[in-house]
C-alpha cells in the first residue's frame, strides 16, 4: 500500500530572505500524505534537478522579478544555503501569513517562522485550497494577513456540536462553522463524513497525537471563546480531560511544545502571600541547642525562605546553607571540620601556586584558566566598595579562590560567571578558605550552568518555557509569535542567578532564599516566571521583538522589586501546587509528585474545592454557558478517549469499518466510502449523545 | 530573525545589524561603549549572554542606523551567541595585540562567523589595545598577513584589517564607519539594481531590499 501521498506540488516557489543579505532560492512546495499525518514541505529545486540554477531577487515588500542575466558587479558561483529546506508536520501549523496575494509563510506552533515564499508560478491560493482540506482557518481580526490554523477536526466538532445544539449562541449555527472556514472554495470537504472519517482515519494511524491534537484544538477553541471564566468554573468536565490527558502516556514527547491542559483558567487563583522580616540572631539561637547542633532544620530553611537573613547572621548561616557547616554537628566538631578543611584548602593553592612559568608553558588548560581569571577578578564588583581601587586585598582572594576552584575541579575550571558567584560569598565571609568552601557548596547547586555545551542552562531555559506556557500561555504565545520563545533573554538571569540584576543587599537577600531549597527546586525558575510577568504588560502593549525584549530585560537590571518579585513566585508556585491538570513536565520542574490519572485527580479536586472554600474568593458566574461547557469537555474527552481505548486495543472501529466496508463492496466506490463514512458518523453521534446524557 | 521594529519610530534610512565577537578580554565592550558612549570604562564587568546598542551615523545625507549586539568571549558560550550572528550584516572581530593567544583565534571565530551567517557579511577583524605598544605580541604586518590569508582562503567579506585603542579613542569610530558606510554603499547598489529591474515598485522603500550582491 502506498505510505505516501502527494496532494499538492509547485515549483517554482522562492523564498524571500529574511534579511537583505539571504538570495532567494528557489524550490519546490509539497503537501504530503504520510503514514504519521499531514506535511508540508519546500525543498531547494536543485536537490533533484540542478538544471535550474536560477536566481531570484525578491523585494519584500512583495515585488518579484526573476534575475536571469545578473549585472556585471555580480557574480553567483554556487547555491547559497542560507535558507534550510522546510518541512512542517501539519499539526504543528499554527498560522501563515498571506502577503499581497503571492507571499506566504508558515509560522509553527513552536514560533519558528519559516521565509516568506513567493509563487512564482502558480498560486498561493492553489496551495490553501490543498490545506483547508486538513485543517479549518480562520482569518485574524488584528491583521488582516494572518490565518490562523485549526484542526480540521476541531472545526468539524465545533459544527457537530452547533448541530446538536448544545451551545447555540456561542458556536453559531450548524453550517456556518462559527467563522470557520472549514470548507473553502471546494464544499465536499466540509461534509461531516469527511472530516469524521479523517479524525478516525488520523486516530488509527496515531491515536495519541491526534486524539490529543484534537482534544488541545477543541480546547483552544472553548478558552479562547468569549466567555470568561468559562473553564475555571467548571471543575467535572475539566478534570475528566485531565484524566483523559494523564492516561495518554507519552504524549508530551510526541508532539514536543504543544500542551493541552495549560491554557488560562486551568490553574487556580494565585494567592496572596506574605514575607517575613528577616532572621535576626536571637530568632536563630533558639533553633540551635547548647552544642551547637541545628537539629530541626526544616523550620529553619522554612524562616529563612520567608524573610532571608540579617546582615549579622549571614557569615554563620551561609556557612549551614552552602554545606561548609553540617547542621547536625556540634560547636567542637564543626571547629574540627572548619580546620581540616582549612588544611585542605591551602593544599590545594599550594598547589597552583608552585606551579613554575616553565610547566606552565606546556600546560595550556592551566594557563588559559589562570589567564581569564586575572581578567575577570579585575572587572568583578569593583565599584563596590569591599573591591574597590588599586591592589585590593579582597581582589587577590577572589584571584586566589578562583584558581583554587580550578585545581579543586579541574574539569569544570573556571567559566565567566564564577566570579560573579564568588564575589558576594567572600564579601559575606570575609575569609578565604571559608568563602572557598562556601563557593564549593554553591557550585554544587549552580555547576549545571557551566556545562560545556551549556546544556543545563539549555534545559533551564527550556523549563522555563513549560512553565510559563502554563502560568501565563498569552505570554507563551506573544513570545512564540515574536521569536523570543527561547527565553534567551533570561541568559544572564539564570546563569549568575539575577546576581547581574540586584543591588548587593537584594542579591544577597535573594541567594539566601534560593539556597534553603524552598519552597520547590528550582524556585529560581519561578522568579523568573515572576519577573516576566511584571514585564508582560511593557512586553506586550510595546509589541516588543525579541531584540527589544532582550534590551528590555537588560535594562531593567537594578530595578527590579525583590520583595514583591518574590512574593509573587511563591504565589505562582502555590497556585500552580494547589491545581489540578499540571502537566508533568511541570510537576518534575518543580518537585512536585507525579500526577496519578485516577485517584490522584479526585482528590486534587477536593483539595481545589477546599481551597476555593476557604479563601472564599469564589466568583460565581454561574452562566448558562458553564453548565453547557461543561458538558462539552466531558463529551468530546469521553468521544476522544473511548475512541483512543478502542484504537489501542483491538482496533474495533477498523473492524466495523471493514464490515461496512465488505458488505457495499459492489457498490459504486465513492459511494461506499461515503457511505462507509456516514455509518461512522452515526456511531459517533449516537457515542457522543450517549455521552452527553 | 528580521529587523526589529522600531517602537520609538525612529527614522533612518538603514538599520544594519553589526556583531562584535572575540576572544575574552580583549575588549568588545570597552571598543563598544566607547563608539556607543564616547567614554571609556575600565573595570566594566565581563558581558555575560549578549547585550547590544544603538547608535545612528549619517553617512552621506543618509541615517545609518547600527545595532550593536556585544557577545560573551568565553567558547563555552559560543553556542547561545551563534544564534545572534544569524541575522548579521557586519561582524567585527576583536584582538588584542598584546595577547597572541587572541589573534590566533581569529581564524576560529571566522570558521564561526562562516558557519553562522550570510556568506556576504561584512567582516573588519581590529586589533584592540595599540596603545600598549611594550606589550605588544602581535605587530601590524603580521596582522595585516593574516588578513590577506583569509582573502586568500576565500573568506569573502573580510573588509580589512586595523589597529585601534578603545582606551586612547584610536580608530574606533573609523572602524564602525568604514562597516557603516561599507555596508550602506552595497545596500544601496542593490536597491539601484533592483530599481532598474523591477517589474514592479513594491509599497515602500525601506532598507530591506536585497542585496544580490555577493563576494568572491
Amino acid at each position: 500500500m502506498d505510505e505516501e501521498l502527494l496532494v499538492y506540488e509547485q515549483d517554482e516557489v522562492h523564498t524571500i530572505p529574511t534579511s537583505q543579505d539571504d538570495l532567494s532560492v528557489s524550490g519546490k512546495l509539497r503537501i504530503i500524505e504520510k503514514r504519521h499525518g499531514v506535511v508540508i514541505e519546500w525543498r531547494y529545486s536543485d536537490d533533484e534537478t540542478s538544471t535550474d540554477n536560477e536566481w531570484a531577487v525578491i523585494n519584500t515588500a512583495a515585488v518579484t522579478f526573476t534575475h536571469h542575466n545578473v549585472s556585471d558587479s555580480v557574480e553567483i558561483s554556487s547555491p547559497r544555503r542560507t535558507v534550510r529546506p522546510i518541512s512542517i508536520e501539519l499539526v504543528d501549523l499554527r498560522s501563515y501569513k498571506i502577503c499581497d496575494n503571492h507571499s506566504l509563510v508558515l509560522i509553527q506552533r513552536d514560533g519558528t517562522t519559516h521565509p516568506a515564499l513567493a509563487f512564482h508560478s502558480g498560486s498561493v491560493h492553489c496551495f490553501v485550497e490543498v490545506l483547508l482540506r486538513y485543517v479549518a482557518v480562520k482569518k485574524s481580526e488584528k491583521d488582516g494577513d494572518l490565518y490562523l490554523v485549526s484542526d480540521k477536526r476541531q472545526a468539524a466538532q465545533d459544527q457537530e456540536l452547533a448541530a446538536m445544539n448544545l451551545v447555540p449562541s456561542r458556536y453559531g449555527m450548524a453550517g456556518d462553522g462559527g467563522g470557520w472556514s472549514g470548507g473553502g472554495p471546494s464544499g465536499q470537504w466540509t461534509s461531516t463524513h469527511q472530516r469524521v472519517m479523517g479524525f478516525i482515519n488520523n486516530l488509527k494511524r496515531d491515536p495519541y497525537t491526534t486524539a490529543a491534537g484534537a482534544l488541545s484544538k477543541f480546547y483552544d477553541t472553548v478558552l479562547y471563546s468569549d466567555v470568561e471564566g468559562y473553564v475555571r468554573e467548571n471543575d467535572g468536565g475539566e478534570d475528566e480531560v485531565a484524566e483523559l490527558f494523564h492516561s495518554l502516556n507519552g504524549f508530551e514527547d510526541l508532539e514536543p511544545g504543544y500542551e493541552l491542559l495549560t491554557k488560562k483558567g486551568t490553574l487556580n487563583e494565585r494567592p496572596k502571600v506574605e514575607r517575613l522580616s528577616p532572621l535576626t540572631h536571637d530568632d536563630f539561637q533558639q533553633y540551635v541547642d547548647d552544642d551547637g547542633r541545628i537539629h530541626d532544620v526544616t523550620p529553619l530553611r522554612d524562616r529563612i525562605f520567608r524573610g532571608g537573613l540579617h546582615p549579622n547572621l549571614r557569615r554563620e548561616v551561609w556557612c549551614f546553607l552552602l554545606n561548609h557547616n553540617e547542621w547536625n554537628a556540634t560547636h567542637i566538631q564543626r571547629e574540627e571540620r572548619r580546620r581540616s578543611r582549612e588544611d585542605l584548602y591551602y593544599t590545594m593553592k599550594q598547589q597552583w601556586r608552585t606551579v613554575t612559568p616553565d610547566q606552565e608553558s606546556r600546560f595550556s588548560g592551566f594557563k588559559e584558566r589562570r589567564s581569564l581569571i586575572e581578567k575577570d577578578v579585575n572587572r568583578t564588583d569593583r565599584n563596590h566598595p569591599f573591591y574597590e581601587g588599586e591592589h585590593n586585598l579582597n581582589v587577590t582572594a577572589l584571584h586566589d579562590i578562583l584558581m583554587t576552584y580550578v585545581m579543586y575541579n579541574f574539569d569544570l575550571g573556571y567559566v565567566q560567571g564564577m566570579s560573579d558567584l564568588l564575589a558576594p560569598i567572600l564579601y559575606v565571609t570575609q575569609n578565604e578558605p571559608i568563602a572557598f568552601w562556601c563557593f564549593v557548596g554553591y557550585m554544587d547547586m549552580v555547576y549545571r550552568n557551566f556545562d560545556m555545551d551549556q546544556s543545563g542552562m539549555k534545559q533551564q531555559l527550556k523549563d522555563m518555557q513549560q512553565v510559563v506556557r502554563l502560568v501565563d500561555p498569552e505570554l507563551m504565545s506573544y513570545l512564540e509569535i515574536r521569536d523570543s520563545a527561547n527565553f534567551y533573554f533570561c541568559f544572564r538571569w539564570l546563569l549568575v542567578r539575577f546576581k547581574r540584576e540586584l543591588n548587593y543587599a537584594n542579591t544577597l537577600r535573594l541567594w539566601e532564599v534560593l539556597w534553603t531549597g524552598r519552597p520547590c527546586p528550582n524556585f529560581h525558575l519561578l522568579l523568573a516566571v515572576a519577573l516576566l510577568d511584571t514585564e508582560k504588560n511593557t512586553i506586550m502593549e510595546n509589541k516588543f521583538g525579541f531584540t527589544e525584549i532582550l534590551k528590555h530585560i537588560n535594562d531593567i537590571s537594578l530595578r527590579i522589586d525583590l520583595d514583591a518579585t518574590l512574593r509573587k513566585a511563591e504565589a505562582i508556585y502555590k497556585q500552580i501546587a494547589s491545581s489540578p491538570n499540571v502537566p508533568d513536565g511541570v510537576r518534575t520542574v518543580l518537585g512536585l509528585p507525579p500526577q496519578e490519572p485516577q485517584q490522584q485527580h479526585k482528590s486534587n479536586k477536593d483539595e481545589d474545592a477546599s481551597e476555593r472554600r476557604g479563601s472564599g474568593s469564589d466568583e460565581d458566574v454561574g452562566s448558562v454557558n458553564v453548565t453547557e461547557g461543561l458538558g462539552l469537555v466531558g463529551v468530546v474527552s469521553s468521544m476522544i478517549g473511548s475512541a483512543v481505548r478502542h484504537l489501542g486495543g483491538e482496533d474495533m472501529m477498523q473492524a466495523s469499518l471493514e464490515a461496512v466496508s465488505g458488505q457495499q463492496q459492489e457498490e459504486g466506490t465513492s459511494h461506499q466510502r461515503r457511505d462507509a463514512e456516514a455509518e461512522t458518523e452515526k456511531r459517533f453521534e449516537t457515542a457522543l449523545s450517549h455521552q452527553f446524557v | 530573525m528580521s529587523f526589529p521594529s522600531e517602537p520609538d519610530g525612529d527614522n533612518f534610512d538603514f538599520l544594519f545589524k553589526i556583531v562584535v565577537i572575540g576572544d575574552c578580554g580583549v575588549g568588545k565592550t570597552c571598543v563598544v561603549q566607547r563608539f556607543k558612549c564616547g567614554n571609556y570604562v575600565e573595570r566594566h564587568g565581563n558581558t555575560i549572554g549578549v547585550d547590544f546598542s544603538m547608535k545612528t551615523l549619517v553617512i552621506d545625507g543618509k541615517k545609518v542606523k547600527l545595532q550593536i549586539w556585544d557577545t560573551a568571549g568565553q567558547e563555552r558560550f559560543r553556542t547561545i551567541t551563534q544564534s545572534y550572528y544569524r541575522s548579521a550584516n557586519g561582524v567585527v572581530i576583536v584582538y588584542d595585540i598584546t595577547k597572541r593567544s587572541s589573534f590566533i583565534s581569529i581564524n576560529r571565530w571566522l570558521d564561526e562567523v562562516r558557519k553562522y551567517t550570510h556568506t556576504h557579511v561584512s567582516i573588519i577583524l581590529i586589533g584592540n589595545k595599540c596603545d600598549l605598544a611594550t606589550l605588544r605580541e602581535v605587530d601590524m604586518e603580521e596582522a595585516e598577513r593574516t588578513f590577506a590569508e583569509a582573502e586568500e582562503r576565500g573568506f569573502g567579506g573580510v573588509e580589512g584589517i586595523l589597529e585601534v585603542s578603545a582606551k586612547e579613542n584610536t580608530n574606533v569610530e573609523e572602524v564602525f564607519l568604514h562597516l557603516a558606510t561599507q555596508l550602506k554603499n552595497s545596500h544601496e547598489a542593490s536597491k539601484e539594481l533592483i530599481r532598474s529591474d523591477l517589474l514592479k515598485l513594491g509599497k515602500t522603500e525601506t532598507m530591506n531590499t536585497h542585496r544580490c550582491t555577493c563576494i568572491k
